[in-house]
């Protein structure tokens, strides 16, 4: 096998330590809308691989990547899912390997093995599920599907995740009471900033109640 | 800024103008164009052919016969063709895992009496038509393609130009220093990191993954009969394994740089407003939610890595319908548990 998992996997569990994603109130608070990390990183990774895939189909480099299979009730059904374990526990299969890099051991011990108990669980029930759920996949993505250019499909997409955030960002600060920056213009400069560590955070005793 | 505001808008003005072109091909196929010619009336295609009837469910032409299955045009589609069933075994492996070879034998042998070229190691002539066969391509066909990554990068440069002059001059290096980084920032490299994964090796970024392909460990004693682990996952140290430790190795270092490695049983932040102090509970928690996570990605086929990442990255709409999944499942769950335990 090559060097490159381990390189590009380094640069995951790197990317996620730093950015904070191996925290439980960075996962836990977007699911309250109030911390919006986790979108803003998804966003800007999502739009950047993009337009850097579509790239390397310009200058011909590389082959065609590899596309996940839509069948949509199983999709969505397994996100649903996905969404509540994520929120309550605070991690993901990926966050789980970089919190249990930087010590956390309720990551490194119940999380990975629930992980590979989970594994085994829809292992288990593999035959059972999978081939009614899935029996309408299809790899297709939305430029093919909508016959659009991809290049204005990712246009498209990078306007609608900006408006998200944007919107995102609004009920964000809402909900948190912190007193909102500056209107208009100062907002998005405010956004890119980065926060130095220990910044106070607004703790959320007191603003549930409602 | 207003100024930054203009120069974003002429940049994706530019994407759009420059990115538009006709597409010949790709109305009405579905990923791959080659059924957009090769629909048996203008080009030769077998549907009643074994591998093709069998493998008629999903859009894997490119898989066993090569080429590039995005090219709008004849002559870029055919470049890369090889044989079909010419390896068998590599070819098939890809979806089929260990079970390739016995499967493929299934082919050998139905090829005997079988139709059109194509026939594993009889010849090697592709079972697609010449190239001039199909419609020639427009002699502009990639300056388009050109001309909007011109566009694209000429956005991007403005774009960071004028943030550049708007924005505090933090260096880059010193922000990459800093132990907590801003979320576009890493974002961004995120999606460098995708990129090389997805275009330049073909693999997606993975998380669930990984422990799918050591859970055979366990999973091969308890259900030897499985198809899933047989022929469906690998086990062992797969590319998938090699990434998820490759993490565990690079926030380990990464913390250790930033000085925020620390040995901990329980979150420092936001976890005790909501469930106490209790390890018992949160390594309990942790322990259910890492399973239901496991379980809804491989339902969905991904997770937030493999799919909506990596998914995202092609406009898959499956990616999208995860994502939404996760927080249409996630915020009313964790609504729920906040409010049960707040006073």
């Amino acid at each position: 096998m090559s060097l490159a998992p381990w390189f590009i996997g380094f640069a995951f569990g790197w990317i996620l330590q730093r950015t904070g994603l191996s925290r439980y109130d960075r996962i836990a608070n977007v699911y309250r809308l109030r911390d919006l990390t986790v979108m803003k990183v998804l966003g800007s990774a999502l739009v950047t691989a993009a337009i850097g895939l579509e790239v390397l189909r310009a200058l011909d480099v590389g082959a065609a990547p590899p596309i996940p299979p839509t069948y949509a009730l199983g999709n969505l059904l397994g996100g649903i899912m996905f969404g509540v374990g994520m929120a309550i526990s605070g991690f993901c299969p990926g966050t789980v390997a970089a919190g249990a890099g930087e010590g956390r051991l309720d990551y490194l011990v119940p999380g990975g093995l629930g992980l590979l108990a989970g594994a085994v669980v829809y292992g288990l029930l593999y035959e059972r599920i999978m081939p009614t759920l899935a029996r309408a996949a299809h790899a297709i993505t939305l430029p093919s599907m909508l016959h659009i250019e991809p290049w204005l499909a990712i246009l498209l997409f990078g306007e609608v995740a900006l408006l998200s955030v944007y919107g995102g960002m609004r009920v964000a600060r809402s909900r948190s009471r912190i007193a909102a920056p500056a209107r208009g213009d100062e907002s998005w400069r405010r956004a890119l900033h980065v926060v130095p560590a220990g910044c106070p955070r607004p703790g959320p005793s007191g603003s549930m109640k409602k | 800024m207003n100024l930054a505001r203009i120069a974003v808008a002429v940049a994706f003005l530019a994407t759009a103008f420059a990115a538009t072109r006709v597409s010949n091909a790709q109305c009405g196929a579905k990923q791959s164009t080659c059924s957009a010619c090769h629909d048996g009336a203008r080009a030769a295609f077998t549907p009643a052919a074994a591998w093709h009837s069998d493998h008629r469910f999903a859009d894997v032409c490119a898989v066993c016969h090569g080429g590039r299955p995005d090219a709008a045009f004849a002559n870029d589609a055919h470049v890369g063709l090889v044989p079909p069933l010419g390896a068998e075994a590599a070819q098939c492996r890809s979806c089929h895992g260990v079970a390739s070879e016995a499967l493929a034998q299934r082919y050998a042998r139905n090829d005997a009496g079988a139709d059109t070229g194509g026939a594993s190691g009889a010849s090697s002539r592709p079972s697609s038509p010449r190239p001039e066969a199909g419609p020639e391509a427009p002699p502009h066909a990639s300056n388009d393609r050109l001309a909007g990554t011109l566009a694209v990068l000429l956005g991007a440069l403005g774009l960071a130009w004028v943030l550049r002059r708007e924005r505090p001059r933090t260096h880059l290096l010193e922000r990459l220093r800093a132990p907590d980084w801003s979320p576009y920032l890493g974002g961004v490299l995120l999606g460098v990191v995708v990129t090389v994964s997805l275009g330049l090796f073909g693999h997606r970024l993975s998380g669930a993954g990984a422990y799918q392909q050591l859970s055979g460990i366990v999973g091969q004693k308890l259900a030897p009969g499985s198809i899933y682990w047989t022929h469906l996952i690998p086990t062992g140290l797969t590319w998938e394994v090699a990434i998820a430790i490759g993490a565990f190795a690079g926030a380990f270092v990464s913390s250790r740089l930033a000085g925020t490695f620390r040995l901990r049983t329980m979150p420092d932040t936001g976890w005790r407003e909501i469930f106490g102090s209790s390890t018992p509970l949160r390594w309990a928690i942790a322990f259910a939610g890492s399973m239901a996570t496991e379980v809804g990605a491989g339902l969905a086929g991904g997770c937030t890595a493999s799919l909506a990442i990596s998914g995202g990255a092609v406009l898959a709409p499956s990616a999208f319908l995860f994502m939404i999944g996760m927080f249409a499942g996630g915020i009313p769950a964790l609504a729920l548990v906040t409010r049960r335990r707040s006073r």
